[in-house]
This record gives structure tokens, sequence and C-alpha cells, in this order.
């Protein structure tokens, strides 16, 4: 029981990392704040491609 | 021990960041979107590792969980992209739907994503 947990966490922790990573991440002062139209591009690029993530899964397992 | 453990940790190392306000900059509209990007990054997170169990030999996630985790991101996509009035609290009533569905192994091994989502979401 223990193997599979420790195999499936070290597994999720390269997702979980670039989590923290992106939440945790500090504006360079230098760096300029994201437009707009930045951050809307990129709100729609995370739906599309989670979405088809989900998609391909529900499809390979009878949906 | 170790899974409760790390769940803390994750919470306690992502809760800061949870609470970070969208840059000042954003007209309301791309604030909602800049949280909701960091939403769905971590409803991926959740989904991933459900997807990830049930892959596992043998599953420690039954498909038929692991089915309606992913239905249920599917639904919170659309919740997050639409941001329609209490798009928060629809979350959270549907990852509670989802709690309901969790017995022993099962909620002991999705139980820290759950609290990540619930943070991010809380912030």
């Amino acid at each position: 029981m223990v193997a599979p947990l420790v195999s499936l966490a070290i597994k999720e922790l390269p997702g979980i990392i670039r989590l923290v990573r992106e939440l945790r991440v500090k504006q360079q002062p230098t760096e300029p704040p994201p437009t707009d139209a930045e951050v809307i591009a990129a709100l729609n690029s995370a739906y599309e491609s989670s979405k088809a993530k989900d998609a391909a899964w529900l499809q390979a397992h009878g949906e | 021990m170790i899974r409760r453990i790390s769940a803390i940790i994750l919470v306690l190392a992502l809760a800061p960041a949870c609470a970070s306000n969208a840059p000042p900059n954003l007209s309301p509209q791309a604030a909602q979107a800049w949280r909701g990007t960091r939403v769905i990054h971590v409803l991926d997170v959740f989904r991933d590792a459900a997807i990830d169990a049930n892959a596992q030999t043998p599953p420690l996630l039954s498909t038929d969980l692991t089915r309606s985790i992913v239905k249920f991101h599917a639904a919170s996509l659309e919740i997050v992209k639409n941001g329609p009035s209490g798009w928060i609290q629809m979350l959270r009533l549907g990852l509670a739907e989802v709690q309901k569905r969790l017995a022993g192994r099962e909620r002991e091994l999705l139980e820290p994503y759950i609290d990540l989502v619930l943070a991010v979401l809380g912030g």
C-alpha cells in the first residue's frame, strides 16, 4: 500500500511544485504587470488545455 | 500520518500565496480571470492526482469515482470560465458533493488535494 502511494506522490510532485512556484512568484520591480489581454488569454489557454484533457480521459473511459 | 503532514505542509506553503491579490492595474473582469487561472491550475492538480491514482496497478481509486472527479473538474472549468455571480461558492458546493462520495482509503488519498483546492478558493 505504501509503495504505490509514494510512487503517486512522486508523480504528482512536479505539478505541485509548479503550482507552488506560480502562486508564490513575486514580480520583479522592473517586470511590467500583466495586461488585461494577457491575463484573459492565460485563462482561455488554461481552460482549453484542461478541458481537452478532461475530454480525452472521459472518451478513453467510456463516456 | 504522513499524508496529514503533507496536507498541512501543502496548505501552509500555499496559503500566503493564495491570499495574494491580482495585480492592481487589472480591470475587475481581468482580476477575476487572473484568479480563475489559479483556480484552474489547482483543480488540474486535483484531477491529475485522481487520474494517476486510478492508473496505478492496482488502482488506488476506482474508475467510477475518478470519472466523477473528472466530470466535476469539467463542470468547474465552465463555472470558472463564465464566472457567474457566486462562482466560488458553486465550486465549494461541487467539491463538497465529491467529498461525500469518498470513504476510507480514497478519502485519505484525496483529502490533501481537496484541502489545497479549498485553500486556493478561500483566499
